[in-house]
């Protein structure tokens, strides 16, 4: 289990995380969701081991993230991050290729070979091997890298080992059908067996898709649980707000309606 | 940023291909290179003088003692510049980077112009004690000397960032700058032709005895260097992305650092400062090879290598009986061709 236990992170004078407990098990799909500047990719930073933390501990399985060196936490963590500023002409079956590194030492070649095939088959990039990274499209960037992450993770997947899966608003630069394929993939990994934590700013994303919801606020985790529990009309109201409500049918996934009476206005 | 059209992205087996060819470009050019000069030797006797051994002759002498030693020295600082200088755009994750950056090239000139101009006063017992050492180490010192100083700068505790050693960098290459504005204003005729002919590079009068130690530092380097392929090549998805995959970061950027720093400064005291290499070779070698740091780095040696050679031979060669700066060679021989590959991929690139 990855655990957050009373987590603060504080830079400078400001305090970015406040008090944050967090727990995802194996198998679970976890999104934190929250307004512009709630801390949502601090807190995955700090999950990540990548900032330290003013108070409180990170731990994967009771050992501290601090005390994990980069080597052995990347075999139970794989981060999918926002932005790729690559400009070297790599080509894509080499950019998969290099999560390689992590597992050479107990994987052989030929089955590390398998595990990016395999990889690349999942995100339909296969016809894309022989391309330039730097020439792909926005999507078709971060379908690599994502199969790139997924390749770091499916050794220790298919050793039914407990391992999870960082994901910074995975869908940023993506139109409708990716955003859901991107997010169905998530899921799929998370049935695999790992533990995925996605940051997403679109709410109907994280109904449809999420176990879980964590919301922040400025810092602080203010609703927990499952998505109809958290993102109930009060709540989005005092987090976001707007006069929002998710709705559900049976034909088509959730979706957000916001009311025509827009903001704070609506109250009066 | 260059950027190459799929299909100029060598398979791996092209790759190997083109080692090899470089391995036997360097051999051949380092036959050639034995073989002509003020002394024309022909081959056959070239093959008695490196194998059967015995004539001590003229022509015995000037292989074993000049040509040799020389050709070694092109080979090896050739390339260390051109590792360094690949592994320097790596961490820079920046094509324009090159060793000067982080202070290699000023230092070394510091040290090297301290000792020529002050040599005769205020370091006389320095330059006394070491003789005709006494610009190669000082050039060595200056260099790490400067190098040190960027680095206390730019680090703290765990810190090593690119932004801070890029700002560290250029000011503390400012200050040195002008320190040695204030000592070529200061130097006398003679010194000021010396110190200029300084930074323009030569290879000219080392023996074994005199290379071997920096040879020794430069070939460590070298394999410090291949040795980090892997990591370098997980760098430059992202300094976090390499993190994420079980790279320590901040111990790659150091490590790349002090290579770097100890290779080019043994380079430097050795051959004054022999511009370009280390900047053009990863370039050229790159558009052949493609960016992957397990090839790219091995090339840039053996390319680092045999542009070196080249340049040497030209330059002992073209205006018999005197001899040129090797650094003026290696830009005019590099600068073109580089323009070369560079228009030839731009023009690739819009079909």
């Amino acid at each position: 289990m990855l655990e957050a236990h009373n987590v603060s992170v504080q830079v400078g004078q400001k305090l970015l995380l406040k008090d944050i407990d967090f727990s995802i098990n194996p198998g679970e799909f976890a999104v934190v969701l929250g307004p512009n500047g709630a801390g949502k990719s601090t807190l995955l930073k700090a999950l990540c081991g990548d900032i330290s933390l003013s108070q409180g501990d990170v731990t994967y399985h009771q050992q501290r993230v601090q005390d994990l060196n980069a080597l052995d936490l990347s075999h139970i963590r794989a981060v999918l991050t926002q932005q790729y500023d690559c400009e070297f002409p790599f080509c894509v079956q080499e950019i998969v290729d290099m999560s390689h590194y992590v597992h050479q030492h107990n994987c052989t070649p030929d089955s590390l070979r398998e595990y990016s095939q395999q990889a690349m088959q999942t995100l339909s990039v296969e016809h894309l091997a022989k391309r330039c990274f730097t020439q792909l499209s926005g999507g078709e960037k971060q379908r690599v890298q994502f199969a790139r992450v997924l390749c770091q993770l499916l050794p220790t997947l298919h050793a039914h080992k407990p391992c999870y899966l960082m994901i910074d608003e995975p869908t940023a630069s993506l139109d409708l059908y990716h955003q859901y394929q991107v997010m169905k993939l998530a899921q799929q990994i998370a049935k695999l067996g790992a533990g995925v934590v996605a940051v997403v700013h679109d709410l109907a994303l994280a109904a449809s898709f999420a176990d879980k919801v964590y919301l922040l606020q400025q810092g602080e985790l203010v609703a927990t649980g499952s998505p109809e529990e958290v993102l109930s009309n009060a709540q989005l109201m005092s987090t976001y707000g707007i006069d929002a409500e998710i709705t559900l049918s049976d034909m088509f996934l959730p979706t957000l309606g916001v009311a025509k009476v827009f903001g704070l206005s609506a109250e009066k | 940023m260059l950027a190459l059209e799929q299909s100029l992205i060598p398979a791996e087996v092209a790759r190997k291909w083109m080692l090899l060819g470089l391995i036997i470009g360097c051999i051949v050019v380092s036959f050639i290179g034995l073989t002509s000069g003020g002394v024309s030797i022909s081959y056959s006797r070239l093959m008695d003088i490196l194998f059967a051994g015995q004539s001590s002759n003229l022509e015995h002498a000037v292989i074993w003692q000049i040509r040799f030693p020389r050709l070694v020295l092109a080979i090896v600082v050739g390339a260390g510049l051109g590792a360094c200088g690949a592994a320097m755009q790596a961490i820079f994750r920046n094509p324009l980077a090159d060793p000067g950056l982080i202070g290699i090239s000023s230092g070394a000139a510091l040290g090297a112009i301290s000792t020529i101009v002050l040599g005769s006063t205020l370091l006389s017992g320095f330059a006394d004690y070491y003789g005709i050492y006494a610009v190669p180490i000082g050039a060595f010192l200056g260099c790490l000397g400067v190098c040190s100083l960027i680095y206390r700068l730019s680090s703290q505790g765990n810190r090593f960032t690119i932004v801070s050693l890029l700002l560290a960098g250029i000011a503390v290459n400012a200050i040195v700058g002008a320190v040695i504005g204030i000592l070529t204003l200061i130097s006398s005729d003679q010194q000021l032709r010396d110190l200029t002919f300084w930074s323009m590079g030569s290879l000219a009068g080392n023996s074994f005895t005199t290379i071997i130690p920096s040879l020794c530092l430069m070939l460590a380097c070298c394999f410090g260097f291949s040795r980090l392929a892997q990591p370098l090549n997980l760098y430059l998805l992202g300094e976090q992305q390499a993190r994420h995959l079980g790279v320590d970061v901040v111990r790659l950027k150091k490590k790349v650092f002090a290579y770097t720093a100890l290779c080019t400064g043994a380079a430097v005291a050795l051959t004054g400062i022999i511009g370009f290499v280390g900047f053009i070779v990863p370039h050229i070698v790159r558009l052949l090879i493609g960016p992957d740091h397990r090839y790219l780095l091995p090339a840039s040696m053996l390319g680092g290598a045999i542009l070196l050679c080249l340049a040497d031979l030209l330059a002992r060669t073209l205006i018999l009986p005197s001899e040129l700066p090797i650094g003026l060679i290696t830009s005019a021989l590099g600068g073109p061709f580089f323009l070369i590959m560079l228009v030839k991929t731009y023009r690739i690139k819009e079909l």
